[in-house]
């Protein structure tokens, strides 16, 4: 008797985590931790924490992992706004192409900057059951910083859009900067304005590659 | 006959009472669906705003959030271009030239602790602008909570050089952040008006200029007491030098990563600005995190 009743236990037990592991496996909360979670990993790693020979291949490894939970088509469309519509698809590939590198440039050193910190993981809302946002807080120790990460579900998977910190909006950030470049008052102004905002994009990120790699250099020496 | 009406026009009224007193939109927690009650007072009936649903189509919108409010105070209005940009541009030129090697100097000189103590002691002789803005606004507790903080560390804390409290917490849900005449001017829904770029102070509105205005003159104790106008510029100079070595470095960072570096700044500033006007409560009953992160996790191998 009591076998069986320890069987059905471990039965429902069972039923029970599977259910809950299924129910939590497309959440946008758990998907946007595991990438986080697996940025600093890569960071905690020894064999390449503090070694500058092989910091190349560690920013190689973070913009991987970043690559697969953020969703930059998405993240450049909306940053330029209705505007996208009359980009060519060229366009559009070589304007996520840039604005990735952009954004990489800038933002991928400051990832080292990484010192133990935790994120907390507050609350999820979906909308429509396609948009999430995921309230999360950097516990730095003095003060929280509270991130807000916006999602979307492409093909069955919650990728970033948008990062939302003091206020303010990654994605927004941008598409005030482009559309000030962006004139949309004709097509002849429109497609002098968008030649414009590559050139600008493009000399950009010269600059910040000039840029690091001038740090790096000056790293190893 | 007569009783019957008056049986009636009882009846209204209670009812009226009834219906006025309950909310009038009832948000949902879980599904955000913002389901309209009866508003008599105004006859309207049904005026859905924001409902999420409507918009998730529409693939530019970001309505669905709930925090269009928030991008509409953050809304730029900027005839003066022209005269931002060039003042945009003394005041980088400023920040580069000036006072960043001189923040960097002082921070050379002074260690980190005697630069929290001038922190410390400067954020405790601001308490009568935060005061009044807290009461100006109606934050009642967090009014409280700056005053038991000043209090405590004018008397304990050697004149407010020491931060004997650290951050504030009650057991009542309290605002965070500075409070200020920029924000409270906010807060009693006076709009922003034309973006503004102040010589040396930088990005500013014409409504939050005013604030600094009444804020810097009128409710900052170094301009009472009849002292020389010298002494307290130069000690509000000090102050900005010292409040600028804990931030060193975060300028360059906006700029670095954008095309148009004052369009960037100017989106940064107002999008801050409303999140503080419409600032969050720092709830000490919050729940806590669902997870979290762990700091010390190395890869599989």
């Amino acid at each position: 008797m009591t076998r069986t009743l320890s069987i059905v236990t471990i039965v429902v037990l069972l039923c029970l985590s599977a259910g809950a592991g299924f129910a939590a496996e497309n959440s946008p909360m758990v998907r946007l931790r595991s990438g986080i979670q697996g940025v600093i990993a890569i960071l905690n790693d020894p064999e390449l924490k503090g070694n500058p020979a092989r910091q190349a291949e560690m920013n190689v490894k973070i913009r991987e992992t970043i690559k697969d939970f953020f969703n930059f088509e998405e993240l450049s469309k909306r940053s330029v706004g209705r505007p996208w519509l009359q980009f060519s698809a060229e366009e559009k590939e070589q304007f996520v192409e840039l604005f990735t590198d952009l954004l990489e440039q800038t933002y991928l050193g400051r990832v080292g900057e990484y010192s133990g910190e935790k994120v907390a993981f507050d609350k999820e809302t979906i909308i429509k059951g396609k948009y999430a946002q995921v309230d999360t807080r950097l516990l730095t120790g003095k003060q929280d910083i509270p991130v807000f990460y916006r999602m979307k579900l492409t093909d069955g998977q919650w990728d970033v859009y948008d990062v939302k910190i003091e206020g303010v909006s990654l994605v927004k950030n941008y598409r005030t900067q482009f559309t000030g470049i962006l004139d949309t008052t004709n097509d002849k102004t429109f497609e002098a304005s968008k030649k414009e905002l590559f050139k600008r994009l493009q000399t950009k990120v010269t600059e910040l590659k000039a840029n690091s790699s001038a740090t790096a250099e000056n790293g190893t020496k | 006959m007569t009783r019957n009406y008056s049986t009636t026009i009882l009846a209204f009224l209670v009812l009226t009472m009834i219906l006025l007193t309950f909310p009038s939109q009832v948000r949902s927690a879980e599904t955000q669906d913002s389901i309209m009650v009866a508003q008599v007072g105004s006859g309207v009936i049904g005026s859905v705003k924001n409902n999420p649903e409507e918009y998730a189509d529409d693939e530019f919108s970001e309505d669905m959030w709930g925090d269009s409010e928030h991008h509409e105070e953050a809304y730029a209005s900027d005839p003066w271009q022209g005269y931002n940009r060039a003042m945009f541009k003394f005041n980088d030129y400023l920040y580069f030239n000036i006072m960043k090697p001189v923040t960097q100097g002082y921070m050379y000189v002074m260690p980190l602790r005697p630069r929290t103590w001038t922190n410390n002691f400067f954020q405790n002789m601001l308490y009568p602008v935060r005061l009044t803005s807290c009461l100006l606004q109606g934050k009642f507790y967090t009014a409280g909570a700056e005053t038991s903080k000043f209090i405590a560390n004018s008397f304990f804390g050697l004149g407010g050089l020491g931060n004997i409290t650290g951050e504030a917490v009650s057991t009542m849900p309290l605002y965070l952040g500075n409070e200020d005449m920029g924000q409270t001017f906010g807060v009693w829904g006076i709009p922003n008006g034309p973006y503004f770029v102040l010589p040396f102070f930088g990005p500013s509105t014409i409504r939050d200029s005013v604030g600094l205005g009444i804020d810097t003159f009128v409710l900052n104790p170094f301009w009472w007491f009849g002292i020389p106008w010298y002494y307290s510029a130069s000690a509000g100079a000090y102050n900005q030098i010292n409040k600028l070595s804990f931030h060193i470095g975060e300028y360059e960072s906006l700029k670095e990563g954008s095309i148009d570096p004052y369009l960037a700044l100017r989106d940064a500033y107002l999008s801050y600005r409303a999140r503080q006007v419409q600032d969050a409560k720092i709830d000490p009953n919050r729940p806590k995190p669902q997870m979290t992160t762990n700091p010390d996790a190395a890869p599989e191998k």
